[in-house]
Order: C-alpha cells, then structure tokens, then sequence
C-alpha cells in the first residue's frame, strides 16, 4: 500500500495541519504538473489523489488505519447516530415531497398558499443541519483528542470515527442540496 | 511564440508574451477586440470582424451553438442559404485574429491556447478545438475563461495568499469560479455556470419588453436613460435575467467548501458587468466590494496569452490547478449514472471501472458514457456508446477495465482493456453531433405520434389535476386573508368555483379550461396580497 503521508512529506497521524497540507501539495504539484518543465502526468495524478486522501479526515483516518496497522477494517460498518438518522431522513423526505408538490403546482393562488409551508419546512432543514453541524464539530473534538494520544491508538477507535464522520459529511451535503432546492426554485 | 485568444461570442481578441509581458495585438484598424461576426458570400472568401458587420446577414454569437450540428439563420434570423457547421464558422474568426497576430509581431503564428467557457462541457469543448485547427492552428491548450481572468489578475500578486471568486457574464456565457491563490499556484475550487446565459439574453428580453431591435436593446442597455427606457421597466427586465446568475454563484461557494465571507476579491469580467445594476447583484450575493481592476473585455485575452507563456517557458513560476466543470459517469443497469470522475476534479485526472460479463454467451459489453449531474442516465449528456468485444467465457469471468483520462483541455480519453488478454481498445469519443441528428429526429417523430393519440384524454386529466390543486388552495386563501377579502372578490371567486365544478361534471374540456383561467385571473389579487403578508410576517 502506497503511504500518501510521505509521498506529501507530512506526519503520519491523524491531525494534520491544514495549511502544512495544502503548502506541501501546492509546492509539489508545481514540480511535477505536466506544464512545468520535467513535469510529470502519472507523478501529478499519484499526487492528486495522495492529496485527496489526506485533505478529507474519513480517507485520511482510513488510510492511516491501512498503512500504519494494516486494517482496513471488518465489512460490518458501525450503524450512524440512530435518531439524528430518523431526523435526516424525515426532514429531507418532507422537503422532497413539499418540492414535488410545488414544482407540479399551476396557479399562482395554490403556489402562494404554500408560500408559508415553504418557510417552516426551511426552518426544519435548518434546525437538523445545525444538529448534524454540532455532530460534526464534536467528531473534530473527537479527532483532536485521538490526535493527543497518538500512536497509542487503535485502528478501530480510527475507522469508528470514520465511519460516524462520514455518514454527517453525507448528510450535511443532502441537506444543503436540499435547502438549495427550497431556495433556488421559489 | 504560442499566441492567446479569446474567442467570445460577442468580441474576440488575440495576444503573445512580449518580453515579460502579456501584450495584445491590433489588428489593420488599430482595434484590438474583433467583433465575433462572420459573413460567408455566395462566391468568395468569408470574411470576420468589422468587415462582416456590414452585412446584415453577418452570422453572430455562433460560440452558443458550438456543438451543435449546423448554424442555420444569421443576425437578422433569416436562413443561410447553406447549413454550415458552426466551428466552421468560428474559424473564420480565428483565421483573421491569426492574421491580425502574424502582422503585428511580424512571424508565422501556428500555435495557440484557446479559452472557453468554463461550463463548456465535452462537445462545445471539442468543437472550439475542431475550430483552431480548421484555422491552422496547433490548439495546445483550451482554458477556461474565469481562470484566465484569474491569471490576469494574480501574475503580478504571485507572493499574496487569497480566495477569489471570479464572475464572468459576457455576452453569451456566464461562468463563476473560486480559486485559491497562493505561492505562484492557482487552484481552482469549483466552477458554475451556464453557456446560454449572457449580454444576448438581456438584448432579446429588453428587445421584447419595448418592442425595439436586438441591435437597439444591445445599444440601449449601456445608456438606460438615453435611449428612453422607463428606470424601473428597465431594472425589472434585466434583473430577471442577471438574477439567474445567483444559484451559480451560491453552488460555486458550497462546492468550494466556502461562505460568501471567506471570499476576499470578487473579480468582475465579461462586458456585462459594465452595468450598475449587476455590480449591485454581485456586491449583495457576496457581501462585498467587487474588484474591477480587471479590464472587463481584456483579461480573459491577457491570461490566455499568459498560459501559453507557461507553455512556452516565458512564464515561470505559475502553476495552474484546474478542473472539470461537470462529472464524468457511465450509465449503470437500471439507467442511472454512475459517476466515475466527480465535477470539479483538478485536471488532468483519471479513473477506472472494472467490468464483467453478466451471462455465457456475451460477446460484448455495451458502455454509456455520460456527462452532466443528474441521477438518472437519460437527464444527461451522451457522449458516446461503445462496444467492447471479447472472447465469451463462464459468467463473470470476462473482465473489462475501462478508464476514463481528462487531458489538461478537459477533453476526454476513454481506454478499454480486457483484463484477460491485456488487449488495450481506445475509443474516439464520436462528437455529440452525429449522434444527435438522428436521435433527435426520431424523438420528435415518437413524440408526435403521440401527441395527436391522446391529446384531449391528456388535456383533461391535467386540467383535472389544476382543478384538484386550486379549489382547496382557494379555501385556504379565503381563510387566510379573512377580512382583508372584500365581499365583491368573495362573491367573484365563489362564481369561478361554480363553473369549474360544473364543467367538471360536464367532462367538456373546453369550459373547464375557460372557467379554471377565470379562478385564476379571479384570485389573482388574492395571490399577491398572500405573499405580501408571508413577506412582512404577518401569516
Ligand atoms: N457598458 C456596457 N453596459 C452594458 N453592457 C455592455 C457594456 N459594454 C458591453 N456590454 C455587453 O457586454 C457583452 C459583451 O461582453 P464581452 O465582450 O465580455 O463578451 P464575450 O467575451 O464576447 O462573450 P462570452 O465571454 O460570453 O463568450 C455584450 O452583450 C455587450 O452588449
Ligand atoms: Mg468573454
């Protein structure tokens, strides 16, 4: 398994600096993109996705979990937050039915009349995402803290966060797609 | 020497490096923009520019129909005598800025980047190159018109870090970029658009709105009050249009991870943004100042040229990082698309799916490939289909690598290779073209087939369905407004009702149609002083 760690030349654990990251691709990427002299398409593309891997905390604790243990852990993926879960999914079906509704909708009067509807299912939106959103900022706690303790750390205590943060990353995206919707059609 | 040209739809420009600098070229007149007409003669040779605008049946803003089949009518909408492709057309353009460029700097010029709408997906992509090399040219490279603002603007701030947004609405084309400077690499974060939305839809809706000409709405939109034109008239009918750039810009933020805030220039190009009332929208949708220290008609010109410096080695120390405006996929078994390179990947990139046979007796595998961000495969674009033949074997024990490769013009590259013999296929992506005349004769002729069969039965049912909406709309309304319904409206609605039900009963679709038309022109009133009263919170 390829380590994107060194290819980028940054420390393997699971914080990274941010702006560390993005200097060491920016640098690299400078070298060996295919404009640049002695630049590089095969080299570029490796980098690209090293970079990927590692700006993204789920692929980055995934690969650290891979490289640094060997685990890529067992197929059996931890369930989400189960009633933040309901909630996602309920609010994201409300707003789905209400856009139906009012994309089918012919007169003006019926449009007006759903104009208040529309409003309270937008606070809805608004308020799950901002639990979604307090979740997310409780897994960077999270990752501070496994951070702290690194190496003395276990892949499953990586792969776990992985797991739960990738399912609030997924969420945040279909809830703001959704809000997008909610606001762009009116 | 590689030249830069901007080929827009409205103006066109052409530019080299000269000793450091971007520079670009005049052409016999001593005008530096080309105004992007063409007219084809009966007998002779096309010509472009200022010598086409004499003609009125000069083709124009034949940029919006790169990739489509044929250019058929020319400025005043009249037929051209003979269909002719429409990068055929372009290339007239490009031969006379060739020219123009091979005068000024006193050399042959054969090499050039090209700059296209950043939204410009594979076959208007594919056509701008078509174009450059019908002109003559070796197209080394097709950038995108936001980035090339963004050079502009950042070669000579290469030592700052920065996050900007680039707004480009020209005259045919809107893009939005956000881009990330810093350390000499512009990195591009996300990309948004639309390729039919610009200068010219503001001429045709004010054209339509005061009943003048497109030439006279083009003229008049830059002297509002000059030409007579009511303030607000005017303002309405154009923010109709500049208000469609929001979503772009909104997506472009949240794409690039980003909140209006974190935004620290927004750069203002394309000739659009000349007018006040979009400076206005963009300060509001940003929350800031917009930066107009960019010549609106010049810098996407100025960074082409400064890319094919990068090319050629005159301009060192710049990075540019890319992406691809929209996503890459095949169409899986149940018809939705499974997207393989994700929009807003930097490019040149790549990406692979394996593949397996499904029963014994296959010879062949079937590969969609799609381009664009809807789930199902059939809201898309098509690029192309192919068949991947092998040798036939137990049921998945065939298997087919296929791979996807977007060269740094965001041209795709597909590769097919059956794992078994290590047999490599390459495929040309056939251009959307070809597919396309007679797919989309043979929709036409299915939809008309059934369009006659059912018309009134389906008429019907979707008069029903408005029926089914309004009636309980109309209660809710009532209820709502309460008192401030006066009892005339009341008693003029409740006549609608009647008659819609009535008809209703009667199955005459006719009367249905006339006495739903009336509820509404009826609750008109009642519409508006409803969204008036969500507006100011009193419901
Ligand atoms: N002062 C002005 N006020 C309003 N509109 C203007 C002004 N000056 C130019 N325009 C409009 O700007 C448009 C041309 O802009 P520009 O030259 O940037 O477009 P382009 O590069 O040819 O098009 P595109 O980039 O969309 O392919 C035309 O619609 C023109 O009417
Ligand atoms: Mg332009």
């Amino acid at each position: 398994m390829k380590d994107c760690f060194a290819l980028l030349g940054v420390p393997q654990r699971p914080l990274l600096d941010e702006k560390g990251l993005k200097s060491a691709y920016f640098r690299l990427a400078a070298e060996c993109h295919p404009d640049a002299e002695g630049g590089d398409t095969d080299k570029f593309r490796e980098l690209q996705e090293a970079y990927q891997t590692l700006k993204d905390p789920v692929f980055r604790l995934r690969h650290l979990a891979g490289v640094v243990f060997d685990s890529l852990g067992d197929s059996s993926r931890p369930s989400p937050q189960s009633d933040l879960f309901l909630q996602v999914g309920q609010v994201l079906q409300a707003t789905k039915a209400f856009r139906l509704r009012r994309e089918k909708s012919q007169s003006a009067l019926a449009r007006a009349v759903m104009i208040s509807e529309g409003v309270k299912v937008r606070e809805e939106l608004g308020a799950v995402t901002e639990a979604v959103e307090q979740a997310l900022r409780e897994a960077r706690v999270a990752l501070g803290l496994l951070d702290k303790r690194w190496p003395r750390v276990a892949p499953e205590e990586l792969l776990t966060l992985a797991s739960g943060w990738r399912y609030l990353t997924r969420w945040q995206t279909e809830l703001s797609g959704a809000e997008f919707g909610l606001m762009l059609e009116a | 020497m590689i030249v830069g040209i901007d080929l827009g739809t409205t103006n066109s420009l052409i530019g080299a490096m000269d000793a450091g600098f971007p520079v670009l070229f005049a052409d016999k007149d001593g005008g530096r923009l080309t105004p992007s007409l063409v007219f084809i003669p009966d007998e002779g040779e096309p010509v472009a520019g200022r010598q086409a605008a004499q003609h009125a049946e000069a083709i124009f803003s034949v940029k919006r129909q790169m990739g489509n089949a044929k250019v058929e009518s020319n400025r005043e909408g009249g037929l051209l005598k003979k269909a002719i492709a429409p990068e055929e057309v372009a290339a007239v353009i490009l031969k006379k800025l060739k020219a123009d460029a091979e005068r000024a700097s006193g050399q042959p010029v054969e090499r050039a980047v090209i700059t296209v709408p950043a939204y410009f997906n594979e076959a208007q992509r594919a056509a701008t190159k078509r174009a450059g090399e019908l002109a003559g040219f070796t197209v080394e490279r097709l950038l995108s018109e936001p980035t090339a603002a963004a050079l502009a603007y950042g070669l000579d701030r290469l030592g700052e870090k920065s996050k900007v947004a680039v707004y480009d609405f020209g005259g045919g084309t809107f893009d939005v970029s956000v881009l990330e400077l810093g350390e000499g690499v512009f990195h591009v974060l996300s990309t948004h658009g639309d390729t039919h939305l610009g200068g010219d839809d503001l001429d045709a809706a004010l054209a339509a709105k005061f009943g003048i000409s497109r030439a006279e709405a083009a003229d008049g939109k830059k002297d509002p009050s000059g030409a007579g034109f009511s303030e607000s008239d005017f303002s309405a009918t154009c923010l109709s249009i500049i208000e469609r750039t929001r979503g772009h810009c909104l997506r472009s933020l949240h794409d690039a991870g980003l909140k209006a805030g974190d935004i620290e220039e927004v750069i203002l190009v394309g000739g659009v943004t000349r007018m006040p009332l979009v400076r206005e929208f963009v300060r509001e949708v940003f929350g800031r100042e917009p930066n107009l220290s960019q010549h609106p008609d010049e810098a996407v010109a100025l960074g082409a040229v400064i890319q094919a410096g990068i090319l050629d080695g005159s301009v060192q120390n710049v990075t540019l990082l890319d992406v691809t405006p929209l996503s890459l996929g095949i169409e899986t078994f149940g018809g939705l698309m499974n997207v393989l390179i994700p929009r807003n990947t930097t490019i040149p990139c790549k990406a692979g799916e394996m593949f397996t046979n499904a029963a014994i007796h296959q010879e062949a595998m079937k590969i969609s490939i799609l381009q664009g961000e809807r789930e199902m495969a059939a809201d898309n674009w098509k690029l192309g289909e192919f068949s991947i033949p092998f040798t036939p074997a137990a049921r998945g024990l065939v298997r087919i690598g296929v791979q996807f490769e977007l060269d740094a013009n965001g041209l795709l590259h597909v590769l097919g290779r059956d794992v078994a013999t290590g047999d490599d296929i390459t495929f040309a992506i056939r251009s959307a073209v070809e597919v396309s005349d007679e797919a989309v004769e043979k929709m036409l002729a299915d939809s008309l087939e059934h369009a006659f069969e059912d018309m009134d039965d389906r008429q019907f049912v979707e008069a029903g369905l408005k029926a089914d909406e309004m009636l309980p709309a109309v209660d809710t309304a009532l209820q709502r407004l309460g008192s401030a319904v006066t009892g005339e409206e009341r008693e003029a609605v409740a006549a609608w009702v009647e008659k819609v039900t009535e008809a209703r009963e009667a199955r005459s679709l006719r009367r249905l149609k006339a006495a739903l038309g009336g509820l509404d022109a009826a609750t008109e009133p009642l519409a508006a002083r409803l969204v008036e009263a969500v507006m100011d919170g009193k419901l």
